[in-house]
């Protein structure tokens, strides 16, 4: 995202997508390309799932709630801060699992995305933004 | 709104109503289903398509209200209380009196309705700081929170479930009943949103779709108009939630927070008839309705692909939706000026152009 | 009750290492018509988006009829009465223009059942006597997105009258505006100023409309305060040629 010229273009896009399209970018083709490139990272991830669990259709819809609660707990666009919050927001399902029973790990991910939620309201408030 | 033709397009929904189930008495719940979609599609466009807030958990009010009314209506005539009653695991079969059967569904409708619309007040406060896709996928976590809990708490079944009171009566005065209670329910939702529609209550919360930052730099108190339009979805949600309950008998997880079906099919209802228009999901539930009918009819479990399909069809290339492509081909039945005579009256009295 | 409506006193605003503004100190009296001119980069819109709410200040106090609201936010502000225009203008766009008139009534004494009062009557009325105030009555049925950007900015100006304010600030009015139609902008926001009551607080580039409208005039240069005073006296002041007025 920083070093190649496909990196910037996608931050580009992100930013303004006019102005990157009037100074050439292919914003349709950066739509594209980002598109597939999360295809294929949740693919790879997909086989790693499917080494521990049962395959099932459904299962997506847990998991695109979880990247939603490590996302805003991390806050957009900062890789470390995303690796880290994957990693504890995924400890902290398990261990919960493991003290309260494996019927409230589902309900684990979730809380956090509503404690965060909640404490992300309560911080902007003092700043007078919202989530945007 | 289409001015001239309200009194046929509401001779004509009136007649399904009325006569629909008379005349077709094998489809009496299809239809009942029907308006639970109505319902469903109308109070969801009130966030999603006149204010802008595209809510993906609204599904959650329905399972609240479904459980919520189950607890009320076992609790409230049968002794034991409802943990005996789920621990019993459906082994129990209360028996109601007629009276007691529908004083207690009449209860459990409005405590459905009221407990749905005391927690749309309490997520208000912190939902309603997200934006955009925050916003759609926060309450998508909340509906699917929601029912993760619910299914953790033995009282009301965990995830074995509740059955519901057995009706008193015979299968066909069954269909009736729930008929007569969902098209009376869709009917007074529909009522209420036109005349809010009208008010500045309307305005303001288009305001707020158009540009929400103007309407809060003008003084909008943006934060009251969402608590009202979510809360009304949500009564409206809890107290069908409450219906579809007892239409169904038996209350676990998948009936009351159908998350990827009913919980989409709302949002895809009112994209496909047009989004923050009055008829626009009306239509859009009607048409949507009779095409999940008829392929479940004919494809089975290719029905999913199907209507999977026509969202993305939709979305794609037909966003505006039924009503929004209308109201471009004939804006002036829409009560949209255009502009062609004043350009003269302009360059006659100087004004600004 | 103090002559200033506004009082900002040493306010300092930074964007991560950018010093939008250093110790600002600056009076608007109530009723007047006050300017506030400078550089592009100097931080009139900064002090302008810390006095309405739009971010936290990092020093300083704002006030505002004496009370202090540098820690409220924007909607709490504008219902105090203090209003802003935007510089790219904003309304509602999918909105006609009658409606953007109408949910720009003040929402200050706001009675609950006002929330769901009738679109038509005597709020109308005064909708449309507003646009007709600003030249706008002919469009007044029009969706205000369709307008041109003249209009859309005489449409802006028009719902701000609407909310009844104390204060306007005006962020850059005449920007954009074909030069023949400027004196009619100036001249309702005058009558506005007169006839209404409405104090004013104007960002101009423009000197010719700015030297004329204001009664005091506040000149902003790399964050600071550069100087104030009459048109007159900052037409003559050496500090506000070198930095501003006289050109390279």
């Amino acid at each position: 995202m920083k070093k190649s010229r496909t990196g910037q273009a996608i931050r580009a896009t992100a930013q303004d997508a006019r102005a990157a399209r009037v100074l050439g970018i292919d914003t349709d083709r950066v739509y594209a390309f980002t598109f597939a490139f999360n295809a294929a990272l949740c693919g790879a991830a997909g086989v790693l799932v499917s080494i521990i669990w049962v395959i099932q259709p459904f299962y997506g819809i847990t998991y695109s709630v979880r990247t939603f609660a490590i996302v805003t707990a991390a806050g957009l666009g900062n890789l470390p801060a995303v690796i880290g919050a994957g990693f504890g927001i995924g400890l902290f399902e398990k261990y919960t699992g493991m003290i309260l029973g494996t019927a409230y790990e589902v309900a684990a991910p979730v809380s956090i995305l509503l404690l965060v939620l909640i404490w992300r309201q309560i911080s902007m408030k003092r700043n007078r933004q919202v989530v945007q | 709104m289409i001015r001239s033709n309200n009194f046929f397009i509401y001779g004509a929904l009136g007649l399904l109503g009325i006569f629909g189930p008379i005349v077709f008495p094998d489809y009496t719940l299809t239809i009942a289903y029907l308006w639970m979609m109505v319902l469903m599609a109308s109070t969801w466009d009130i966030l999603g398509g006149q204010m802008g807030y595209n809510s993906l958990g609204n599904i959650l009010f329905f399972g609240i209200g479904m459980y919520i009314s189950a607890i009320v209506q076992v609790s409230i005539f049968y002794e034991g209380g409802v943990g005996e009653y789920t621990s019993a695991m459906g082994s129990i079969k209360p028996e109601f009196t007629n009276s007691e059967y529908f004083i207690g569904l009449g209860l459990g409708i409005i405590c459905a309705g009221i407990v749905a619309l005391l927690l749309s007040i309490v997520f208000s406060s912190f939902m309603f700081g997200l934006r955009g896709p925050y916003f759609a996928i926060g309450s998508l976590g909340l509906a699917i929170a929601a029912a993760e809990i619910t299914i953790t708490i033995d009282y009301v079944g965990g995830a074995s479930g509740i059955s519901m009171p057995l009706f008193p009566g015979d299968i066909e005065f069954r269909s009736t009943f729930f008929y007569i209670l969902c098209f009376i329910m869709a009917t007074a939702a529909h009522f209420l949103l036109r005349w809010l529609y009208s008010t500045q209550f309307g305005l303001a919360i288009n305001a707020i779709r158009d540009d929400e930052d103007k309407a809060e730099a003008m003084g909008i108190p943006t934060l009251v108009y969402k608590r009202i339009g979510w809360g009304i979805a949500a009564f409206f949600m809890g107290c069908i939630g409450a219906v579809a309950g007892n239409m169904a008998g038996f209350i676990d997880k998948e009936v009351a927070y159908p998350i990827p079906t009913f919980g989409i099919f709302m949002v895809a209802m009112v994209l496909l008839g047009g989004k923050g228009t009055l008829w626009g999901p009306v239509l859009g539930a009607i048409i949507f309705h009779i095409i999940k009918e008829t392929t479940w009819t004919y494809l089975l479990n290719l029905q999913w692909v199907a209507l999977g399909l026509i969202l993305i069809i939709n979305i794609v290339y037909f966003q505006q939706g039924i009503m929004g492509w209308l109201q471009d081909k004939f804006p002036e039945r829409f009560g949209v000026v255009v502009d062609t005579e004043t350009l003269q009256s302009d360059q006659k009295s100087g004004e600004v152009s | 009750m103090s002559d200033a409506i506004i009082s900002v006193s040493g306010v300092s605003k930074s964007y991560g290492g950018v010093r939008a503004n250093v110790d600002i100190n600056m009076e608007v009296k109530r009723g007047s018509i006050t300017g506030i001119i400078g550089p592009n980069g100097c931080g009139k819109t900064t002090l302008f988006n810390s006095i309405v709410g739009y971010h936290p200040i990092d020093n300083g106090s704002i006030k505002f009829n004496g009370d202090e609201i540098s820690a409220l936010r924007v909607g709490e502000i504008a219902r105090l009465g203090l209003l802003r225009t935007f510089q790219q203008t904003r309304i509602y766009g999918k909105m006609n223009c009658v409606d953007n008139m109408q949910i720009s009534v003040s929402h200050r004494a706001e009675a609950k059942s006002s929330i769901f009062a009738s679109r038509k009557g005597e709020i109308k009325d005064r909708a449309e006597h507003l646009l007709d105030f600003v030249g706008l009555y002919s469009k007044r049925n029009l969706i205000s997105g369709d307008l041109s950007f003249g209009q859309q900015k005489l449409l802006e100006f028009a719902m701000a009258l609407m909310n009844e304010p104390k204060v306007l600030l005006l962020d850059e009015p005449t920007a954009g505006i074909n030069p023949t139609l400027i004196n009619g902008l100036i001249d309702r926001l005058r009558r506005a100023n007169e006839e209404l009551g409405i104090t004013l607080c104007v960002i101009e580039h423009n000197m010719r409309v700015i030297m004329n409208l204001a009664s005091h005039i506040y000149c902003l240069s790399n964050g600071q305060m550069l100087a104030d005073g009459k048109p007159a006296s900052l037409q003559n002041d050496q500090r506000v040629i070198d930095a501003y007025l006289g050109g390279h």
